[in-house]
């Protein structure tokens, strides 16, 4: 790719061509602040933050919307650009409201943030403030607030250029703009509303279901990976009290940029229904050693007669584990399924071609090159089983019924009463390990909050695998990950 | 609503004057404040499904341009320039009279709904001033005098025919 | 000084408007007798060596402007007409597009030969509804005789015109605003570059130029582009469009040669000051020009450079005249507004700053002013102006900056008296010629 040297603030820097200038600085340690830059949206230099002079130009320039060229000399420490800086936080400061104490971005807030580190000065405005509507309620997800607002525009383009719902606009004029819907719209269904709450960068647009719940610092931060469909987009999982608050994306440019959809988000955000629980027998509670120890007999003796069915949910090392399990065992019934299919009554996106995949479990690329060999269950021929192992919700009961089940998994559906034997599993949010996405990307994700009323699948192999005799490839997500 | 034939003979050819249809936004919601007074939020929406373009680009425009209203107003509406030229020639009066003579504020309507008062920036008549807008018609040197019979004209349904501006070196 | 007439040739006998009237007075020559003998290039040239500097304020060499277009290019070109005529002052626009719409249109057709334009369009300010009627009916006539809409004479280059008609809006006035506003979207203005000769309307390359440059082109080709050139000064040529208004006694639209002496202009033309009073100040450029005072304004001429050197700008020509007793407070407060009112609320110095200056220069007429004000002000203009999209942020400066400065005697008379000299009334001039 063809290069560009140029000097910021006398140092030689060199970056691709068309590179704009506010990246090729940050990629050079030197951050230029901005409001309405976002690197995943095109620039539209309104917020003028990120002035800086350019050698032979008299004009500050946005340095968000100017592309490197070859022996620029660009200047972003001199007392002038200081002071540009200062005053446009002044300006952005006059008709805000100044709420930070009650304000959900507190903490998190690049107004804050911003004025923290490049100004720090008593603002100088005596008048009136411009008084705008503070509860706009943009649908059921989220509340807008036109004072706290500073017209960016991150949001506008945001429903332009990611959800192309074009839903959000700015109307009004001067300083009397704010954002707003079409009369009677909502963002309800724009799949990506939830993004402009993240990406708004003052407190104007909350998320109702974070509203006033938690202040940000308190929150725990883990990296996660969207179990909601096979895109795999990268999440932060933030928690207080073993209790998940909010879900956000983590930005990663093959993947998912800086975006998620909603679907993803609330599949954490609200409750799950109808967990499993506990480990049974019979529908009678057991000791889960007891439940092993059966299980493991049970396995051993009729692998022949035995259907496995991976599950799409199952991390990459508990499928490592699962497979060594049936080679030892040498089960030769293996199945894979959709764990979960599309529901069209809800209004749920079936696949578009921005984030959101037709394929709703998260690593169904790990089952298929864990176990190559496995077939669709829909073609299981059931005269050739007297027990089936099935792993993960959502198999097709029809497909099933008769046959003895032993049912591993973290939500009771059909198949879990239908179970002789059941052990409640976890979800991701509860465990370690890592997800192939459908383009075959392995990532890694951390355990937000305990799954302290189930168990751990990953113990669970290991301790099936030690209980008929075999010795587990690794004990620990690392360990697995390492052995092969 | 819709728009009638000969609206729908216009905009197919307005549609071959520019190469994008959302360049007729502001053609069709002429069209449309020129029939009805006001630009209606059903308004908005047929001027999006005639252009096939998202209803909040229509609403962006309608409301950040000032000649566009959302609402009915007056039958009238008197548009007085308050800008520099017009105001050191004395607009404040004329502003003052109509408000005394219609018992109205600035942006009231007369309870007949016959009048509404709005101020407004320069409209290029400086050199004519104080002047106001009502419609399309411009009515330029106003005095108190002038002022009672362009309302008393506009009661009686009497509209000026509009003419090029009155500067005075050419009276 | 009698001044040739290039623009405001003709009677107002309310025909001047019509196409026979035009012809009548020489009209469509250079599309009959030069285009058939001229290239494309051959017009430029002409513009260019005209020197003929953009009316609509900025003052660029026209010429120069579309020669910016991009040499190597396959797609469609376009030409405006920005007839968005709304700073403050200014009418000049409006006797062109009422009384003599065909000299523009004749002025068009040429510029859109030179540029081999696809698609010309006017744009016209919503409230001119008048003027709007008859650049439409003039256009129309235009195609019925075969001006529009069919190959030129002896050339196949055939010009279209659409009038678009805007809906209140000051920013428009900037090129990109006015180009986003003929696309349909609201009229802010676009970060330059790209300059509208590479990529304007419809992301296309185009050249825009003010109702008053484009209708000097017939002349400029009919009598050649240095025969223009002689006229007016060596860095100004031609003539220029004054609009006149505020405290005189023939305020109008005149048309001089470029280098007149503006007193003469003030005492002739414009008939002097009304009522016999002194003069306190001029505004010689439309509200977004510095003001200036009688003492800075005794030997200036009427151009580019001598306005400059007098400390502001000839801008759109037009002259707002204000007499003695007048309150400059409250006309800043008025100016203040009007570019709070239009500021497009885009960029930030501009949308927050522009109603910042306003709230001030209001609190320090209604008497509740503070001495550090004034210079709170000056420290407000210095951060919007320079760091915004369009110059609307630094329009709105120019009077601000300059009114404190000139007038500051003014201004702490206000804050220390707790009020308005004037009591408020800043002028009742009723006097009328």
């Amino acid at each position: 790719m063809k290069e560009v040297t140029l000097t910021v603030d006398g140092k030689e820097i060199t970056v691709p061509a068309g590179t704009l200038l506010i990246d090729a600085c940050e990629a050079n340690g030197i951050y230029i602040p901005r409001f309405c830059y976002h690197k995943h949206l095109f620039p539209s230099g309104n917020c003028r933050m990120c002035l800086v002079m350019i050698e032979k130009n008299p004009k500050p320039q946005p340095s968000c919307m100017t592309p490197v060229v070859e022996g620029m000399a660009v200047h972003t420490n001199t007392p002038e650009v200081a002071e540009i800086r200062k005053a446009i936080l002044e300006f952005v400061l006059i008709n805000h409201p100044l709420d930070c104490p009650i304000c959900d971005k507190a903490g998190e807030c690049m107004l804050q943030d911003q004025y923290m580190e490049f100004s720090g000065d008593k603002s100088r405005f005596n008048e009136t403030k411009v008084a705008k509507e503070k509860l706009y309620h943009f649908g059921r997800k989220i509340i807008y607030d036109a004072e706290r607002c500073i017209t960016c525009s991150r949001c506008v383009r945001i429903t332009e250029e990611v959800s192309k719902t074009n839903k959000l606009g700015i109307v009004e004029r001067g300083d009397r703009s704010y954002v707003a819907l079409a009369h009677g719209d909502t963002l309800d269904d724009d799949p990506y509303a939830y993004c402009v709450v993240d990406n708004c960068p003052v407190g104007a647009l909350t998320a109702k279901y974070f509203r006033f719940k938690e202040r940000v610092w308190y929150l725990h931060k883990t990296p996660s990976v969207c179990a909601g469909c096979s895109r795999g987009c990268n999440i932060w999982i933030e928690t207080k009290d073993n209790k998940i608050y909010r879900v956000r994306p983590r930005e990663n440019d093959a993947v998912n940029k800086s975006w998620m959809c909603d679907f993803g988000r609330e599949y954490y955000i609200l409750p799950p229904k109808n967990r499993a629980s506990g480990a049974k027998i019979n529908h009678y509670a057991v000791d889960y050693n007891k439940f092993v120890s059966e299980v493991a007999a049970l396995l051993k003796e009729h692998a022949a007669e035995t259907a496995f069915v991976a599950s799409a949910y199952a991390t990459n090392e508990e499928l490592a584990l699962a497979k060594q399990l049936v080679s030892h065992l040498g089960i030769k019934g293996i199945f894979h399924k959709k764990d979960r299919v599309w529901q069209e009554s809800s209004g749920e996106v079936k696949e578009d071609d921005i984030l959101i995949k037709q394929d709703k479990t998260p690593n169904m690329a790990g089952v298929k090159k864990t176990f190559p060999e496995a077939k669709d269950i829909e073609d299981m021929v059931i005269s050739d089983f007297k027990y089936a192992f099935v792993w993960g919700p959502g198999a097709p009961l029809e497909k099933i019924d008769g046959l003895n089940l032993i049912v591993l998994s973290a939500m009771a559906d059909q198949i879990w009463e239908k179970a002789k034997y059941n052990l409640a599993g976890r979800i991701s949010s509860e465990k370690h390990g890592s997800f192939t996405n459908f383009n075959g990307i392995v990532q890694n994700f951390r355990r937000a909050i305990k799954g302290d009323n189930n168990y751990d699948e990953l113990t669970f192999f290991i301790d099936v695998l030690k209980e008929v005799g075999a010795d587990p490839i690794g004990r620990t997500v690392d360990e697995i990950q390492n052995a092969k | 609503m819709d728009f009638t034939d000969a609206e729908k003979k216009e905009i197919a050819y307005l549609r071959t004057r520019y190469p994008e249809a959302r360049s007729l936004t502001l053609p069709l919601m002429w069209m449309i404040q020129k029939r009805e007074g006001f630009v209606s939020d059903e308004a908005v929406d047929l001027i999006a499904a005639e252009l096939d373009i998202p209803k909040i680009w229509v609403e962006e425009v309608r409301s950040w341009y000032s000649m566009f209203t959302e609402k009915k107003e007056g039958k009238y509406v008197l548009e007085v320039c308050s800008n520099i030229s017009c105001a050191m020639l004395g607009s404040q009066d004329v502003i003052d009279h109509i408000c005394k003579t219609l018992k109205i504020k600035i942006g009231e309507t007369t309870p007949d709904g016959m009048f509404t008062l709005k101020t407004v920036e320069c409209l290029g008549s400086c050199g004519t001033g104080p002047m106001m807008q009502v419609g399309d018609r411009y009515y330029e040197l106003l005095d108190e005098k002038k002022v009672d019979q362009i309302l008393e004209d506009l009661r009686n349904g009497k509209e000026h025919e509009q003419k090029p501006q009155e500067w005075p070196e050419y009276k | 000084m009698s001044h040739k007439k290039i623009l405001l040739n003709f009677e107002r006998n309310g025909t001047s408007h019509t196409l026979e009237s035009y012809l009548k007075r020489g009209g469509y020559q250079t599309i009959a007798e030069k285009i058939p003998a001229l290239s494309p290039a051959e017009v430029l040239e002409e513009v260019k060596k005209s020197a003929i500097r953009g009316r609509g304020g900025a003052g660029f060499p026209a010429g120069i402007k579309w020669s910016f277009l991009p040499k190597d290019n396959d797609k469609p070109v376009y030409l405006i007409c920005n007839g968005d005529e709304g700073e403050p002052g200014t009418f000049k626009d409006r006797v062109i597009l009422e009384e003599n719409p065909h000299m523009l249109i004749e002025g068009m057709i040429l510029a859109s030969y030179a540029i081999r334009a696809k698609h010309a369009y006017i744009y016209i300010r919503g409230e001119y509804g008048f003027a709007l009627e008859r650049v439409k009916a003039a256009v129309k006539e235009a195609y019925e005789t075969g001006y529009l809409g069919k190959p030129l004479k002896g050339t196949d280059f055939v010009c279209e015109i659409t009038v678009h008609k805007g809906a209140g809006a000051y920013v428009v006035g900037d090129e990109t605003g006015l180009m986003n506003s003929i696309e349909g979207k609201k009229g802010q203005t676009r970060n330059k570059p790209p300059f509208p000769a590479i990529e304007g309307l419809y992301k296309c390359p185009t050249i825009i130029n003010n109702v008053e440059t484009l209708a000097s082109v017939p002349w400029i080709i009919a009598n050649g582009g240095d025969a223009y050139h002689k006229i007016g000064t060596e860095k100004s040529s031609g003539t220029k469009l004054l609009s006149v208004s505020g405290h005189v006694r023939k305020p109008g639209v005149y048309e001089v040669e470029l280098g007149y002496s503006f007193m003469d202009f003030l005492n002739n033309e414009a008939g002097g000051i009304i009522d016999g009073k002194k003069l306190k100040a001029v505004i010689p450029g439309g509200s977004s020009t510095p003001v200036l005072k009688p003492e800075d304004i005794k030997d200036m001429t009427i151009d580019y450079e001598s306005i400059t050197a007098a400390g502001s700008s000839l801008g759109s020509g037009a002259v707002i005249v204000i007499a003695e007793g007048t309150c400059m407070v409250k006309l800043l407060e008025i100016l203040t507004h009007f570019y709070q009112h239009e500021s497009c609320g885009q960029c930030t110095p501009c949308r927050e700053g522009t109603g910042w200056l306003h709230r001030i220069v209001r609190r320090i007429e209604e008497g509740n002013g503070k001495m550090e004000d004034l210079d709170l002000l000056t420290s407000i203009t210095k951060h919007i102006a320079f760091h915004t999209i369009c110059p609307l942020g630094d329009a709105a400066c120019g009077p601000v900056d300059s009114f404190v400065k000139k007038f500051r005697k003014e201004f702490e008379e206000h804050i220390k008296q707790g009020g308005c000299p004037y009591s408020g009334k800043f002028v009742r001039f009723q006097e009328k010629v």
